[in-house]
Formats: structure tokens, C-alpha cells, sequence
């Protein structure tokens, strides 16, 4: 995945946050989705503006102990699943 | 715009007046059970009568739509009115101010009445914006708990114990949650009688016998209650209702985050009714906000009615943090 490329919600996702975990509705196919401590900082994040996995990989690794390639490689596969059930898009 | 039509204010005053879920009702059909309410209507009541709407063919043979419980109630929409049809029994035409029944079969007034409260009221609740609970609402102190749970699990018996030790009921079964801006949410009173199997009556020490059946050909009686509230209530927090095998401990446990958001979610009453309407992402919203503004739990208990009692301590305990 191009780690320049920026990422953003889809239009069609609404979320909830409860306590400090988010829940994530897509519109398209009525399916909540909870997502984990990690997965709610990503969600909230690319909230506040779309963001690259670099952006993203910066921010986490100030906050959370990880490493860069762990935090890079969880952020990946967050994207994708997120990109494949269409919570997330591309953001040029 | 909440309204399809402005209601018409009564052209006679030969029906009945009841207020059910905070929804003033001009009724044309007595409703048994429910008392009835003097009051001046305003031009948000709701009004129920026989017959069919104008411009609806009698008994039209319906396709389509969606079964909501297969085989037993369907949902279709007929011009400008949601059809509720309970199988060979009767279609309820609503719209945001009105219901109108008609009957399929010869119905005894107490089938009728439950038809209109439980589908009839809560697709106006939809249409109005308001998303009803499948729940058992009690208070106490102006504390209002709400037990929630699958068909089965207990969560009427365990209500009505609580109103056994003094509490008093303010929905059973349906229940309107209304929530402010500032994160307070109150349930708002259904009708004074609750609905139970005879045997949980029997040990409640009330002769079921005695009790009319809720509906003809079920079970289920009408247990009516004194203790009633007469206005909204503070709720604070739901108890979801699991059973265990015989020999597991009691135990209460706190539903915090994006499950207790899923709990609230899952016990929206008629939930497929919400997605026909396409109301999911106001229920989405609503459900994160109550999940928010009240504490959620769940009780585990074992098989066996005498562990009431030790719920209601466990419960109390709760309570204290609430």
C-alpha cells in the first residue's frame, strides 16, 4: 500500500463513541462494526482530517509503545479491511 | 416533518381517550386494560378506528413486502400508510397520526387491544422519530431500570418481582426512552398491567386462574398494576437477563463501551421494522447516545425463580453506583 496515500471515512459511515471505543455503522450494508482501542485512535484520527499511514504510524508510536514496523504493519492491515468494507476511502 | 397529514380534531366525542407512551390517543376501539384519560386533545394525538383507509381496497391481496416475524406478521406500505398484517388475524394501516384496524377474522376486544399496542403504537413511535425499547421498565426513588433479554430469559418475572417489593412499573414490554440534550434520558409510562406466563403468576402467589388471558388462544395473562407511574421517569440503567445452566453463580456484570451500545442496539423493539423504514442511522445515533447516558448490565442467572430475590439484592447493589 503507498504509504503517501491518504485515507479518509466514507461518506456512508456513521460511528458512536462509547467509553473510548468506537462503533462504526456503514450505510450500505447495515453492519456495525467495533473497532479496538487501536482502531478507535486510527477512526478518530483520520476524522479529524485524512491522513497517509505515515501520518498515521507518527502519531501512534508517540502515544502507544510499539514499534514503527509493528504499528506500520497493523495500520496496513486496518486500512484494507477497513478499504474492503467500504468505512474507509482514498483521499488525494 | 414529523406529521403525514394534520389530524382532524374528532367530529364526535364517542370514542375514548387514553395517553400510552407519551402519545395522546383518540380511540374509536376501547382498549382493554387501559384506563382511560381525560384530557384536551391537541393536534399531535393519535386516532385509532376500524375500517380502512380511504382510497384502500378491502382484504387487497398484498404482496410483497417483509415478513418481520415469518409466517405471523408482514410489513408492506399502501399509499401514504405502513401495513401491519398479522397473519389471517387483522392489518393495522399507520401513519404518524393515525391507525386504522382491520379486522381479518372475529377478534375479542383484548387481541385488538394488544395488536394496536404493540404494533400499532410502536410504528407511530418509528414514524414520529421516537425509537421504543424492547424492554420491562420499574422505578423506584425516581431511579427507572429497564430489564431487557431474549423471549424466555426472565425479564418480566423479574419486573414484576420488583414491583412485588414495591417498585412501581412504568412500561412493560414497549417502552419510549426520551433523551435531552444534557445526556438525561426518562422512560415514559406505557399502560398499568403486565403481561406473564401463568406459572410465574402462580408462584407470584396470584391465582393465574383469575387473571384474563392476554390474547385468545395465548397463555400469557393480564396482571394488572396499582402501582403505576404517572409521568416520565429518570432511567438509569438496563439489566439484560441471560440464563445459565442450574449450578452456575448469580452474578452481575458491568457492560461498558461499544457492547453496551450493541445490547441497547439489539433490543430495539421491531428492529426490522427500523431498517423497512430506513430509520437505521437515526437508531445508530440514538442507540450511541443511550449508550452513553445510562449504565448497562448484564444479570446471569441460573435456571430456578427462587434466585429473584438475590437478583433483587445484587441489583440494589448496583444501584448504589448509579
Amino acid at each position: 500500500m503507498d504509504d503517501q496515500l491518504k485515507f479518509a471515512p466514507a461518506p456512508e459511515a456513521i460511528y458512536n463513541k462509547i467509553d473510548e471505543e468506537v462503533v462504526i455503522m456503514s450505510l450500505a450494508n447495515d453492519a456495525y462494526i467495533n473497532l479496538n482501542e487501536v482502531g478507535s485512535q486510527i477512526w478518530e484520527l483520520l476524522i479529524g482530517s485524512p491522513r497517509s499511514i505515515d501520518e498515521l504510524v507518527l502519531t501512534l508510536i508517540a502515544e502507544f509503545d510499539i514499534s514503527e514496523n509493528q504499528c506500520r504493519e497493523d495500520v496496513s492491515v486496518f486500512l484494507k479491511e477497513m478499504l474492503s468494507k467500504g468505512l474507509v476511502v482514498t483521499h488525494s | 416533518m414529523l406529521f403525514m397529514y394534520p389530524p382532524r380534531a374528532p367530529e364526535r366525542i364517542n370514542g375514548h381517550t387514553y395517553f400510552v407512551h407519551g402519545l395522546q390517543i383518540y380511540s374509536e376501539v376501547e382498549l382493554s386494560g387501559v384506563p382511560k384519560n381525560k384530557f384536551k386533545l391537541d393536534e399531535k394525538y393519535v386516532h385509532i378506528r376500524e375500517g380502512l383507509p380511504e382510497g384502500v381496497e378491502p382484504a387487497f391481496d398484498q404482496k410483497g413486502g417483509q415478513w418481520i416475524f415469518p409466517d405471523y406478521l408482514r410489513l408492506n406500505q399502501r399509499g401514504d400508510y405502513w401495513v401491519l398484517e398479522h397473519v389471517d388475524r387483522v392489518r393495522l394501516y399507520v401513519n404518524a397520526s393515525e391507525i386504522w384496524v382491520e379486522k381479518l377474522r372475529d377478534l375479542e376486544p383484548e387481541d385488538i387491544t394488544i395488536y394496536i399496542l404493540a404494533s400499532g403504537l410502536s410504528t407511530v413511535l418509528l414514524l414520529r422519530g421516537v425509537f421504543p425499547l424492547h424492554t420491562n421498565v420499574v422505578v423506584k426513588d425516581r431511579v427507572a431500570i429497564g430489564f431487557v433479554g431474549q423471549q424466555g430469559a426472565g425479564k418480566s418475572t423479574t419486573s414484576a418481582h420488583f414491583v412485588q417489593r414495591g417498585w412501581t412499573l412504568v412500561a412493560d414490554d414497549v417502552c419510549s426512552v426520551r433523551m435531552t440534550k444534557d445526556c438525561h434520558s426518562y422512560a415514559v409510562p406505557g399502560y398499568p398491567f403486565m403481561k406473564l406466563w401463568p406459572d410465574a403468576l402462580d408462584r407470584m402467589g396470584e391465582d393465574s386462574e383469575s387473571h384474563p388471558r392476554v390474547m385468545s388462544g395465548f397463555d400469557k395473562r393480564r396482571w394488572a398494576v396499582d402501582a403505576f407511574a404517572g409521568e416520565d421517569q429518570p432511567l438509569k440503567a438496563l439489566f439484560e437477563v441471560v440464563r445459565e445452566p442450574a449450578g452456575e453463580a448469580l452474578r452481575i456484570e458491568p457492560v461498558v463501551g461499544t457492547e453496551a451500545f450493541q445490547l441497547i442496539a439489539s433490543n430495539a423493539f421491531r428492529g426490522p421494522v427500523v431498517l423497512a423504514m430506513s430509520k437505521e442511522k437515526d437508531h445508530f445515533r440514538f442507540c450511541g447516545d443511550l449508550a452513553t447516558c445510562i449504565r448497562v448490565f448484564r444479570i446471569y442467572r441460573p435456571e430456578g425463580l427462587d434466585t429473584l430475590g438475590h437478583i433483587y439484592d445484587l441489583v440494589g447493589k448496583q444501584l448504589g453506583d448509579v
